[in-house]
């Protein structure tokens, strides 16, 4: 039963995302920021933090695929980002599974790379126009606020859960 | 970072470069329909969305409701001094709509563009990257749901139906700046209604852009602006909103208008999908209408197998 708790956390993120997160923290235009909240990736860069590089590409491309699938008409540019993003945050060392300083400016980063990897996709293929400098002020500093912030929030419990994963998966190998 | 871009690595980046590539033309080929797999996502996450966005809904509601109580003083008197406006306006609604149902039996018109049925339809998710401006609702193919017809809340047009799957589809908002987001609209004047295309979303000053009006026509700002009914799928006379500023465009040729939407994009619980039940205009009223094509201009150009308006 353990093994699928992340993917249903996953799923359980990405419903908040698209549906409650949409629903109780209303857009709008008026306010010159977007709010794009990226629970999403915050869990994907701490499954490769914890589990490795090659579990956080697999996961982070399924997550991407359905975000892709369900969210949007184009595929490919979210399974792309969510899966590149895992792979160079993978910081699989024991000084940054300790330490939630490292695991938060780790994750900041991944939010910048991913950002800016989605807008540079978005603006190739000729969906947005607006030029860095807005995308840097109108999505990217609101984007690290907002998903720095819910980082703050995931980081113990999702240690927590990794730790109970790894304890189950030494018993099991006994 | 010793693991990072050794040359198997580099490989497998260059690999699925190559596929988001292909991913991405595939997806940009403007498909008729979407994939099975798609199709298939969609539908079961659908079923967890509608259950998570149904109390969502309702807690939201619960807060607009209390913020409502607040100002039910203000709106009663508001409403008050409408209802006299209103008793005179329903009276005038009543008779012009038995002169027009004599109208209508005068010329053997059974059918008319304006003829719609309604399907209502809770909404589940919405895009939550704003690059693109669609929503979610938890109605499919199954409930006759078909791709491009109109979208509509209680104060007017929002968007169109992009891609259905079995059990939900998308609804691609007026706000969407996809290059293929247009609408056939029309702009009531005194006279003969303007006829002219809401084209993409003005993001600094908050509306839509209705383009290619005729330079001869005169229009006014606080005119209404509603659906021509031209484009084939849409009904006539959905409301869209009203003409807040007019400019030249740039060669100067016609004019372009910036348009208030009467309705909200951003606080969208409930939508109603609109099927035309009109197919499209008797041969008859086609033939006769193929004498006023000159007088009926732009629009007519472009979608001439619909022919003109009753």
């Amino acid at each position: 039963m353990i093994r699928f708790v992340l993917p249903f956390i996953l799923f359980i993120l990405f419903l908040v995302e698209g549906t409650w997160f949409q629903i109780f923290v209303p857009f709008s235009t008026n306010q010159e920021i977007v709010l794009v909240p990226r629970f999403l990736l915050i869990a994907v860069v701490l499954i490769a933090i914890f589990r490795g590089p090659l579990t956080g590409v697999i996961i982070g491309a399924a997550s991407g695929l359905l975000y892709d699938f369900v969210y949007t008409d184009l595929l490919g540019i979210y399974m792309f980002s969510f899966g590149f993003t895992a792979y160079l945050s993978s910081f699989t060392y024991r000084t940054v599974r300790v330490s939630y300083i490292w695991q938060l400016i780790i994750i900041l980063g991944a939010i910048l790379i991913f950002e800016w990897v989605t807008y540079g996709l978005y603006y190739m293929i000729g969906y947005t126009d607006i030029l860095f400098e807005e995308f840097f002020r109108t999505r990217l500093v609101p984007s690290w606020l907002l998903n720095g912030g819910a980082a703050l929030l995931f980081l113990y419990p999702f240690r927590k859960l990794f730790e109970k994963l790894e304890e189950y998966e030494e018993l099991q190998q006994r | 970072m010793p693991h990072f871009f050794s040359n198997k690595r580099l490989i497998i980046l260059m690999v699925s470069i190559i596929v988001l590539v292909a991913l991405i033309g595939f997806s940009m080929r403007g498909r008729e329909a979407v994939t099975w797999p798609e199709k298939f996502a969609r539908d079961s996450v659908g079923v967890a969305q509608s259950v998570f966005s149904k109390p969502a809904h309702f807690a939201a509601g619960f807060f607009g409701d209390i913020s409502d109580l607040i100002h039910v003083y203000e709106e009663n008197e508001l409403l008050k001094s409408r209802l006299d406006e209103y008793a005179s306006l329903s009276a005038q609604l009543d008779s012009i709509k038995q002169e027009n149902d004599t109208l209508k039996d005068m010329i053997d018109a059974e059918e008319s563009l304006t003829d719609y049925v309604m399907r209502s339809a809770l909404v589940i998710h919405r895009a939550p990257d704003h690059w693109t401006e669609t929503i979610g609702i938890n109605k499919g193919e199954q409930d006759g749901i078909q791709k491009d017809m109109a979208v509509i809340t209680a104060e007017g047009l929002i968007g169109k139906i992009d891609t259905t799957s079995e059990f939900t589809s998308t609804v691609q908002l007026l706000s969407d700046g996809s290059r293929t987001n247009r609408v056939s609209a029309m702009v009531s004047t005194e006279s003969d209604p303007v006829y002219a295309f809401i084209e993409g979303w003005d993001a600094n000053r908050e509306g839509l852009m209705l383009r290619k009006i005729e330079s001869n026509a005169t229009i006014k700002e606080g005119q209404k602006v509603m659906t021509s009914g031209l484009g084939g799928i849409f009904p006539r006379g959905l409301a869209i909103g009203e003409i807040v500023e007019i400019e030249a465009d740039e060669y100067g040729l016609t004019y372009n208008a910036l348009i208030k939407p009467s309705a909200d994009f951003y606080n969208i619980e409930q939508v109603n999908v609109i099927e035309r039940t009109s197919e499209s205009l008797d041969e008859s009223l086609k033939q006769e209408s193929d004498g006023e094509k000159e007088e009926e201009e732009p629009v007519e150009m472009k979608e001439d197998d619909i022919g003109g308006s009753p």
